[in-house]
């Protein structure tokens, strides 16, 4: 077989592997409330064909237009109809289509670093688990592995196609999360560092002749990038321009995110939060997670930015190296020094960890000889992803809304399904069918991902902060109340005549939801499912 | 009782507020004249167990309800009779006086719908029924129904006392009370003066780790029959 032939063969057998792992059973963890937060902004699209970009909440649109065409290809009748698969399924494309990005960082990581590279984030838990999740962060990693991957083979070969490319995920970058300016701060950042690589003696152009014009980029070809990416952004932000002012909403954005970097609120975690959670982490009660196999790769693979003997043996680009080494660091302490954390941002600098780790793959494998002590290493390797892949698949289904998982954050359980099925029940009995009135009246704003399981009703009220008052909302006359479980004693005394207390449902560890039904309501339809005695 | 020790145990009641239930009013009420068994966990139950509805914890010792004068436990050594045989322990544990959580003081039945019933001898005037299925843990018992009747067989004259079965599934009809963490103060429960012979109890299995129906002891406070 050719090698390219190879190469194609290899790659699409990669991809085969990450839409197995990322594919199957997409709808069997609840939705998180971020992920319900996405949906119910997609509704808009869906039903409207509009987009408004929000400066305080949701960030951009991308993921939505994403999942717009899929989710018509299910052929649901309406937006009630919708179940959550239908919504992972375009982030779980992308988190698999990364695969097919890898065969363009041959000359950079060499062969075998792309390789390994490819396979360590088709197998990687994080990278598994937060493909089957309905936020941006996979679309930002994929955008941005494509707008590094656009660069470099601009880089390595001058064509404007390359670069443009690269524009384009620029553009998408952009338009997907705001946290982009810490992305592209870093990769601005890597490429200087990775320019000075001519001064320290590198060579820069790669053995297979190709140009090395990135240290020099034409000006123009640099300015027609930046229009792109700007009009791919635009064009996005402003919902294909049916929000044309909506995109400057972009600028006012930074206000409440650097509010929330603070981490006053919930999402406060040390500098080491996420170190800690890919090095080495043992919940109470649950099994080790960890990922330092490819730490320990990429460590090997630290070796390439400072001896470019080294990399260069394994046929990796000194200067790739050090942008890759850079940008790693860069965005790792940028987003350890933020106090607000949630885990599935370490995905953009965990992606550069995987990119050196490939590269310390293939450096050990070109360290040793041909023959068995290749083999040997090789199987080794392929040991150390099996542990990877088994640990995803374990945080992927065994452990989905399990809090000792690893990634499982804040993650709704099973309970919210609960409500959903008692609700629709309900609904379905009563005359007034989608009609019938809901009122969720709870102590904080953190009632999601309730909107999106109530989604089948057309009337459904919200109260936080406190249990409004009889005038306000009439509890007394509504057909199902959800209420947090500390309004217990106050509901008690306003709902024991009208309403039945059915039962306590968990939202979220240690949040309980409590069902009132009205006596009216509950009676003939739970008296309807009863067998006689 | 001395004037001294009335007058301190209406304090007490006064204290807590205790209510003067409809069916124990009129001529002299003294405290329901009770006692409790030794606690057999420390603290109170936090979080309410998924599924169920139980009401949270009040926090502070029952107030102590009054009862009139001549009011006692009925069911001290009566008769305790079952739907079907126990899987483990003797019926009379649950009239036998010793409701402490220890081992051998509890009776067990199989899993599902099952009941126990008290046959008091005669009619009686009741005004409160005690029990404690298991408080060795803050456990929630479901479906639990408290009727009485002077009909052995349940057929006639029922009165339904207490049912929080609220979504019937042990069939008898829908209830609206609140379920209940097990502890050492057990249940009480408001027969409001009702007169009846029998006192029957139901349960379906609770939150513990096995599905089965347990009873450690069932008081029944009343006048007893002239």
């Amino acid at each position: 077989m050719r090698p390219e032939a190879a190469g194609i063969a290899t790659t699409l057998l990669i991809l085969a592997v990450a839409l197995v792992l990322r594919l199957p059973h997409l709808g069997d963890r609840p939705f998180h409330g971020d992920e319900a937060v996405h949906a119910v902004k997609f509704r808009e699209l869906w039903e409207r064909g509009r987009y408004e970009y929000d400066p305080n909440e949701h960030h951009g649109p991308t993921i939505y237009y994403a999942a717009l065409p899929l989710v018509a290809a299910t052929g649901r009748a309406s937006f009630a109809e919708t179940q959550e698969a239908d919504f992972r399924l375009a982030v779980a494309l992308m988190g698999a289509a990364m695969v097919l990005l890898f065969p363009l960082l041959r000359e950079g990581l060499g062969a075998r670093g792309a390789f390994w590279a490819a396979l360590f984030l088709t197998v990687s838990a994080p990278f598994v688990f937060y493909s089957r999740y309905f936020i941006q962060e996979m679309a930002l990693v994929a955008f941005t592995l494509a707008l590094i991957a656009g660069g470099w083979r601009y880089h390595i070969s001058g064509r404007i196609v390359w670069l443009m490319g690269a524009a384009v995920a620029a553009g998408l970058v952009l338009a997907t999360k705001e946290t982009s300016v810490l992305t592209l701060a870093a990769l601005v950042l890597a490429w200087r560092a990775s320019r000075s690589t001519r001064s320290d003696g590198c060579q820069d152009n790669p053995a297979d002749g190709t140009r090395d014009v990135a240290l020099r980029p034409r000006r123009l070809h640099l300015g027609l990038a930046l229009l792109l990416a700007l009009s791919v952004a635009y064009l996005l932000l402003s919902g294909f321009l049916s929000h044309p002012l909506g995109p400057l909403g972009y600028f006012e954005t930074y206000t409440p995110w650097l509010h929330r970097a603070t981490g006053t609120e919930l999402h406060r975690h040390p500098w080491h939060y996420y170190l800690s959670l890919l090095a080495w982490q043992q919940p109470k009660g649950g099994p080790v997670w960890t990922e330092l196999f490819v730490f320990v790769l990429a460590t090997v693979g630290l070796v390439a930015a400072f001896s470019p003997k080294v990399g260069k043996r394994a046929g990796a680009h000194p200067g790739f190296t050090r942008f890759v080494l850079v940008y790693t660091l860069a965005l790792t302490v940028a987003y350890s020094l933020i106090p607000y954390k949630t885990p599935w941002n370490l995905l953009s600098f965990y992606l550069g960890f995987l990119l050196l780790a490939g590269l310390g793959a293939g450096i050990l494998q070109s360290w040793v000889q041909p023959g068995a002590p290749r083999t040997a290493v090789t199987v080794l390797l392929l040991a150390g992803v099996g542990q990877l892949a088994w640990q995803s698949q374990r945080a992927t289904f065994d452990y989905r809304d399990d809090r000792t998982g690893p990634y499982a954050y804040a993650q709704p359980l099973r309970g919210v399904r609960e409500i959903e099925q008692r609700v629709n029940e309900l609904a379905e009995f009563s005359p007034q069918k989608d009609k019938t009135v809901a009122q969720v009246v709870f102590t904080d704003d953190y009632h999601w991902p309730l909107p999106w399981y109530l989604r089948r009703l057309r009337h459904v009220g919200y109260w936080t902060g406190k249990v409004p008052a009889e005038a306000e909302a009439h509890l007394t006359g509504t057909p199902i109340v959800l209420s947090s479980a500390e309004y217990d004693a106050e509901l008690t005394t306003r709902l024991q005549a009208s309403h039945f207390m059915i039962g306590f449902h968990s939202l979220r560890p240690g949040v309980l939801v409590q069902m009132w039904v009205k006596n009216e309501l509950w009676e003939p339809y739970i008296l309807s499912r009863s067998r006689p005695r | 009782m001395n004037r001294i020790t009335l007058l301190v145990a209406a304090a007490v009641v006064c204290a807590a507020g205790a209510p003067i239930t409809t069916g124990a009013q009129g001529g002299d009420l003294v405290p329901l004249p009770h006692t409790l068994p030794k606690p057999a966990f420390a603290g109170t139950p936090s979080e309410a167990p998924v599924g169920t509805n139980v009401e949270k914890p009040l926090g502070r010792p029952r107030p102590v309800p009054l009862v009139p004068k001549g009011t006692t436990n009925l069911a001290l050594k009566k008769k305790a009779t079952s739907g079907r045989p126990p899987f483990a322990g003797s019926l009379d544990l649950i009239t036998d006086g010793n409701k402490e959580a220890t081992d051998g003081t509890t009776v067990e039945l199989k899993p599902r719908t099952q009941w126990v019933q008290i046959d008091l001898g005669a009619p009686s005037r009741l005004f409160y029924i005690l029990f404690w299925h298991f408080h060795n843990e803050p456990v929630v018992f479901r479906d639990v129904i408290v009727q009485v009747s002077n009909d052995p067989d349940f057929l006639d004259g029922v009165t339904t006392l207490f049912n929080n079965d609220v979504d019937n599934s042990s069939g008898l009809g829908l209830g609206k009370d609140r379920e209940y963490f097990e502890t050492r103060e057990g249940k009480l429960v408001d027969a409001k003066g009702a007169t009846a012979r029998y006192v029957r109890l139901y349960s379906n299995g609770s939150t513990y780790r096995d599905p089965l129906n347990r009873y450690t002891e069932v008081e029944v406070y009343g006048l007893p029959a002239r």
